[in-house]
């Protein structure tokens, strides 16, 4: 059997190496796409990505746009916040209804409405029509 | 109705008492396979998942106290029902669990019948407090700590969890429906099995009398506060069980393996009957077995929501019963194998079963925790640091300060 010294240097060396392989390679990784039916309270604070079309856009006064995004009948909200659309420079004129988007962020809720908050340029993406 | 109603119930029962002694399973494994069999009546079809869902939580208790071996929800378990195990008590472990379940299952009814209408605002009002409770938690896990030497290593210890929890809980390693399991399987089940046999541990001659070494006061007051705390994790989002069980031994004084695993074990079944019961009364569904009957049942009315309750309460008890007589008859033939071979078994098992559900990268991450879940043990501080794994992304969740911490770390 191993002397505990040499077992703890084990040990720490497989922690380092083990969380550094985790992240390194979570890196290279998207956000896990699911289904925006499959998305509910229970992924609240996990970072998901969510492939639909715009079903509905509304623009606030502060700049924020809100979109309500669905696909095969369930509908999930997403909110551009105007910090996230002046940082991200992203086209406003081409966020139309019908439109399909892949969103990545975490999920959250609001007034018991569960939503995707993209935070970077590519958590938001304009697929096409 | 009747008897198609009592068929569908035992029916879950039997399922869920096989599904509980599996080691590392969850319902969440099964449930794209029950929601394929269209041909039973959709009422029946919630009830058998409602009758299984109850059931296979108090059996899971069998293969976290007695090998080590745990799914998502009975992980934290692991480490008191271990504990009690070493000293012979392994059957008053399954003991303490099942009466708290069962005590659970009333009370919580009890508590969602008074206070039902006034969850959503509970959530509202609770959401921009709720980081407080979490530090806090932390603080004291890590301060709880005897020396200075050990409060440092156990800081190490919470950071590196939150860590990799922050990273596994972020990315698309594996999916997010099962990344819980081979991070807390790592964290306490294999680290517990790995020690085990470096220290040559042996599970000695079991006591099988009906003695509880918990006062009524504290097991009650174990039951109120598991119950409590389960139907806060139901409408607090991004709080799970193992989070609301480490804020409860910190913060409620169940630190004890005893009042732990009564609380624990009530945390659980309040959990599971909320998100059934939350089904008709928000509307949200929250576990993987309430996602399964909204469902099958879209339109949940107060007859089938009573018909859940009743199929609930009828599991409980036979889930009780066979948990009870497995607990006693399960260690007489344990006590009987090698614990270091059957350590070995089980860790095989739990190597396969994280492969099978989570892959390669669920290996990784079942590595690296396990890796620092052993290293607590060299370091002599508390394992339940680990819990850092959680307890750290909820923190950075409800303070706002995840957005920032994730693009800083580019995830």
């Amino acid at each position: 059997m191993l002397k505990p010294s040499k077992f703890q240097i084990i040990c720490i060396l497989s922690s380092i190496i083990g969380l550094s392989l985790v992240y390194f390679i979570a890196l290279s990784k998207k956000p896990a796409e699911v289904s925006i039916s499959e998305v509910n309270e229970g992924l609240v604070g996990r970072a998901v990505t969510v492939k639909g079309f715009i079903s509905d856009v509304k623009f606030h006064k502060d700049g924020h746009i809100f979109l309500t995004v669905s696909d095969n009948g369930t509908k999930i909200q997403v909110p551009l916040f105007s910090s996230f659309l002046s940082s991200t420079k992203l086209d406003i004129s081409k966020i139309k209804v019908g439109k399909k988007v892949l969103v990545s962020g975490v999920v959250d809720t609001y007034r018991g409405q569960i939503q995707i908050i993209p935070k970077k340029a590519e958590d938001f993406k304009i697929l096409g029509a | 109705m009747l008897p198609e109603f009592l068929l569908f119930t035992f029916l879950g029962s039997f399922a869920g008492i096989i599904l509980g002694l599996i080691p590392g399973m969850h319902i969440n494994n099964i449930l794209p396979f029950i929601l394929m069999l269209s041909f039973i009546t959709p009422s029946s079809l919630a009830v058998f998942v409602a009758s299984l869902s109850i059931s296979q939580i108090f059996v899971g208790y069998i293969s976290s106290v007695f090998l080590g071996a745990p799914n998502e929800d009975t992980s934290l378990s692991v480490l008191p029902g271990h504990k009690l195990l070493l000293e012979g008590r392994g059957y008053e472990a399954i003991k303490l669990v099942v009466f708290g379940g069962i005590c659970s299952v009333l009370l919580s009814l009890a508590i969602i019948a008074i206070v039902a209408k006034y969850f959503v605002y509970l959530y509202e009002i609770s959401r921009p407090y709720i980081q407080y409770p979490i530090l806090l938690v932390i603080i004291f896990m890590i301060l709880s700590e005897k020396s200075l030497k050990k409060i440092l290593l156990a800081t190490l210890i919470v950071l590196s969890s939150g860590f990799l929890g922050l990273v596994v809980l972020n990315s698309s390693l594996v999916s997010q429906q099962n990344c819980m399991f081979p991070l807390l399987s790592g964290f306490f089940g294999l680290s517990t099995l790995v020690i085990s046999i470096r220290e040559k541990s042996r599970i000695p001659k079991q006591q099988e009398d009906d003695k509880i070494n918990l006062s009524a006061l504290n097991f009650l007051k174990s039951t109120l506060l598991g119950s409590l705390a389960g139907i806060v994790v139901g409408f607090l989002p991004a709080i799970g069980v193992s989070q609301a069980a480490t804020i409860a031994q910190y913060l409620g004084g169940m630190g004890d393996p005893r009042n732990f695993l009564v609380t624990l074990s009530s945390i659980n079944t309040a959990n599971e009957v909320f998100s059934l019961s939350s089904l008709y009364l928000v509307g949200n569904p929250r576990s993987g077995s309430s996602v399964a009957i909204s469902r099958i049942l879209p339109n949940l009315e107060l007859e089938e929501v009573l018909m859940l309750v009743g199929s609930i309460c009828i599991a409980s008890s036979i889930a009780s019963l066979a948990t009870l007589y497995l607990g006693k008859r399960i260690p007489r033939i344990l006590v009987k194998v090698n614990y270091t071979y059957l350590s070995l078994v089980v860790i095989a098992y739990m190597t396969l079963a994280i492969f099978a559900f989570t892959g390669i990268y669920g290996l990784l991450i079942a590595f690296t925790s396990a890796s620092i879940g052993i290293l607590c043990a060299n370091f002599g501080v508390r394992r339940s640091n680990c819990m850092g794994c959680l307890l750290i992304p909820s923190l950075l969740f409800f303070s706002g300060l995840s957005p920032l911490v994730l693009s800083t770390l580019k995830l």
